[in-house]
């Protein structure tokens, strides 16, 4: 059972005006593209990839949010904006069910919050923006074959970070491994690098009486918010590892205040990330109502199994996956 | 007209063929719209089940 998803497919003839011209139907493992330009991919498929990177976020959260655009573009062809776009505009649903989910659980520093925000919309636009300019760069001739540039740069970016993330997953692992073998691991006090930076003085200060904060910088809150929503802005994620050890060693906020006011920042970030994606004609919602439930599924799932199956083994298949996913997107570019 | 056939016309660019993409408005707001709609249905799901099975499920996928 196929599903036809409207922008994905007017994307797709945007980028490869080459396929308008076919006679045949074009066929990939769980996709097919119509002379007419819709692209339709397996319903099947996309339950399993929502049910599998909503597992992955269950069970092992940080990082997994990486993995939903080039799946996407993986398993169904799509094109990278939409991917990004329609990434983004899921995240708006389950920010909205983490809200409701979470409340209670943790203080919401509002003034904090927006601060961000303000910040945010800053690198959400420029990310989207970035994202604009890749897809209308048109192609790079290479041996006959013509690349768009918003593959190859998305591709290069998207490698580059899983390759990243695997490496750091990987290098936690056997840090843990030692740690466990020497029974007297020196346990000393961890100083993070980025908590010097509070002590920047640039002006304006600002207090945030509800985080304990007497005075910090401003530009140091904007700064966090813009690179999160860079983030979030080209590559579709939350943005939350970087702004939630940012929240907490850089701008010196307590975890209990953090959780709730990241989740906040997080939700109206969404509503602008969405808006602006939409404008742009990124957002296919076929494949975010479908993106929405299954990844929700398979989230309850993640939390429900995560004490069954994460440990030492599924972390090494998690770390595998981020490395053989950078591989996949790269061989498909060029082959 | 059943609600995909609506969505997928929505979806459409507003501008003739050949120029760049333009946005119908009930696109756009429809992509705020559905998923909060979607969230506030799924998160009252996940608060009945929590009842009827006795326990603590996962909050949204971020």
């Amino acid at each position: 059972m196929n599903v036809t998803l409207p922008t994905a497919g007017y994307w797709t003839t945007f980028l490869h005006p080459e396929l308008a011209r076919l006679a045949q139907p074009l066929h990939g493992w769980f996709y097919t593209i119509s002379p007419q330009g819709e692209l339709s991919i397996s319903l099947w498929a996309l339950i399993g990839l929502g049910l599998l990177l909503g597992l992955l976020v269950g069970c092992f959260g940080v990082g997994s949010g990486f993995l939903m655009a080039p799946f996407l573009n993986l398993v169904g062809n799509v094109p990278y904006n939409v991917a990004v776009g329609s990434d983004l505009t899921q995240m708006l649903g389950s920010g909205t069910i983490a809200n409701l989910r979470q409340r209670g659980l943790g203080y919401v520093d509002y003034k904090l919050g927006l601060l961000l925000f303000a910040g945010s919309v800053f690198g959400v636009e420029c990310g989207a923006q970035l994202l604009q300019v890749l897809k209308n760069a048109g192609g790079l001739s290479l041996g006959g074959r013509t690349l768009g540039w918003l593959e190859l740069g998305m591709t290069a970016v998207y490698a580059l970070l899983l390759g990243w993330i695997g490496l750091a997953l990987f290098r936690e692992m056997r840090g843990r491994s030692r740690a466990a073998a020497s029974a007297a691991a020196d346990e000393g006090p961890v100083v993070f690098g980025g908590s010097r930076l509070r002590t920047l003085s640039l002006g304006p200060m600002v207090s945030l009486p509800v985080s304990g904060v007497d005075a910090i910088s401003l530009w140091l809150i904007l700064g966090v918010g813009w690179v999160s929503g860079l983030l979030t802005g080209f590559l579709g994620v939350s943005g939350a590892f970087i702004r939630m050890p940012a929240l907490i060693y850089v701008l010196g906020v307590p975890t209990v205040v953090s959780i709730g006011t990241n989740l906040f920042e997080l939700f109206i970030l969404a509503i602008y990330g969405t808006l602006t994606h939409s404008v742009k004609g990124n957002v296919d919602l076929v494949l975010v109502m479908i993106l929405l439930i299954t990844t929700t599924v398979g989230n309850q799932l993640g939390v429900v199994l995560q004490r069954k199956i994460v440990g030492p083994r599924s972390l090494k298949v998690y770390t595998l996956i981020f490395f053989v996913t950078a591989l996949l997107i790269i061989l498909k570019l060029i082959m | 007209m059943d609600f995909f056939t609506w969505i997928s016309q929505i979806s459409q660019s507003a501008a003739p063929p050949g120029q760049p993409f333009s946005p119908q408005w009930r696109y756009v707001a429809m992509a705020v719209v559905i998923p909060v709609l979607m969230g506030l249905g799924l998160a009252g799901i996940l608060r009945v089940l929590e009842k009827a099975l006795g326990m603590r499920l996962g909050g949204g996928s971020v």
